[in-house]
């Protein structure tokens, strides 16, 4: 159960610090300001991993895994070629929703 | 032989003797009168690094509201809320999950370990600059509380025991009584002799968990990092929006752009202070399992001892710069 949880905790951090960096790529302000707006949901989900122990055995928590290595590549993506910060953003969302269902935040409220 | 280089080498003889008699001298009085200098920089040393790693807690809080002020302020669609004041510990109740404790009980369970451990270190220091047996006595008892709620804080920030039992604590009284009226300088090297090796397990194992929590590359120091860095993207977001605005001049572009390079730096000093905190942690644990076996062997000091507390002393004095920094930019 550990072990799931820590992979949980480095997949939000891995994805957060990702799309850090595609924010500090751009000079564009709007992408800039969404970046902001879905990163502050995943602090606050990740916020709630460090402390949780979660069950990594539900499906929720494995959708939310699957979720979260999407969302990374996206991100991975959007590093390389800008064009893809759209798409990076969309599937962070996605990320942060699936998360959710496993974390029971109302991230709904914030994304 | 003649006479003349009889009576020289009898000279030499009796210089030799001199000296071999001065250096025994020197050599007992150092051994029961040895200094305690070292064993009060390890008391100064273990209460600031105690301070230091308060502060880091303190600083991820306030990191933490910072970065959502910071976020509401780039965003000219959003506003505040009472969540944007909260601060990392500060869990409100809708926050918390079924069956896990709200997290500022686990910070204040971790703070009041660390103010055991630094009281712990200041009464070890009083009891080496002790002068009179009142003193000892005092200082002594200030020890064994110490050390009572060291354990006793500990248990409740991991539900595991320290190994520190009553009978421990009735060994350490007893040694000390033990040691009677006899001089000052003899009963605070005792006092200390009792009680260092006896507070040992206790110490290691605050010291290891503040080393890991802290650790560099740990939930706590990695989420205190991003905060820092989505704090500059805010700054950046704001400087980009405000760039095209024709209100825009050099010199408000100039502020930004300063605010946003002291952004930059507090990222990498980020890392720094939990590395410092973390291998200072290491160094008072591997200092006191130094000093303990200094003790172990009638000394007060070793090379051992004195190579650890020179390691603590430079990772405290890191992190009381790292401080120093914050508070000057401010």
């Amino acid at each position: 159960m550990m072990a799931s949880t820590t992979t949980l905790r480095s997949g939000i951090s891995d994805l957060v610090n990702d799309l850090v960096k595609i924010g500090n790529n751009t000079t564009n302000a709007d992408q800039q300001t969404a970046l902001l707006k879905i990163t502050n949901a995943l602090m606050i989900l990740w916020q709630q991993v460090i402390f949780d122990q979660l069950n990594a055995q539900t499906s929720d928590y494995k959708t939310a895994i699957a979720s979260l290595d999407d969302a990374k590549a996206a991100a991975a993506a959007a590093k390389k070629d800008m064009d893809g910060v759209v798409q990076a953003i969309k599937k962070a969302t996605a990320a942060a929703k699936a998360l959710d269902k496993v974390i029971n935040f109302a991230v709904k409220l914030l994304v | 032989m003649n006479f003349k280089t009889t009576t020289r080498a009898h000279e030499w003889h009796r210089i030799i003797r001199y000296l071999f008699i001065a250096s025994m001298i020197c050599v007992l009085g150092a051994c029961s009168t040895v200094s305690l200098t070292q064993v009060r920089q390890f008391g100064d040393a273990t209460a600031a690094l105690s301070t230091g790693a308060t502060g880091a807690f303190g600083y991820l809080d306030a990191v933490e509201v910072q970065r959502k002020i910071y976020a509401v302020a780039a965003d000219p669609s959003a506003g505040p809320t009472d969540a944007t004041f909260t601060s990392f510990f500060e869990s409100s109740s809708d926050t918390v999950a079924k069956g896990v404790e709200p997290r500022k009980v686990a910070l204040d369970r971790r703070l009041k370990m660390l103010e055991s451990l630094a009281d712990y270190a200041r009464a070890l220091q009083e009891l080496a600059v002790a002068d009179y047996a009142t003193d000892i006595d005092a200082a002594s008892g200030e020890l064994n509380g110490a050390l009572a709620s060291l354990g006793t804080n500990y248990k409740a920030a991991t539900q595991k025991d320290m190994g520190l039992s009553e009978g421990d604590f009735h060994l350490i009284a007893t040694a000390i009584n033990a040691i009677g009226k006899s001089v000052v300088a003899e009963r605070k090297q005792k006092a200390i002799r009792a009680i260092v090796p006896a507070a040992d397990p206790a110490v290691q194992k605050a010291a290891a968990l503040i080393a890991t929590d802290l650790a560099p590359d740990s939930s706590l120091a990695k989420y205190v990092h991003t905060a820092v860095a989505l704090t500059r993207l805010a700054l950046e977001s704001a400087y980009n929006r405000e760039r095209k605005s024709p209100s825009s001049t050099f010199d408000s572009r100039l502020a930004r752009l300063d605010s946003i390079g002291t952004m930059y730096r507090s990222e990498q000093g980020t890392a720094a202070l939990f590395s410092n905190v973390s291998k200072g942690a290491k160094a008072l644990g591997q200092s006191h399992s130094a000093l303990v076996k200094a003790v172990n062997t009638n000394e007060m000091t070793s090379q051992e001892f004195t190579k650890a507390l020179a390691d603590l002393q430079a990772y405290v004095k890191s992190v009381q710069d790292f401080r120093a920094s914050l508070e000057a930019a401010k």
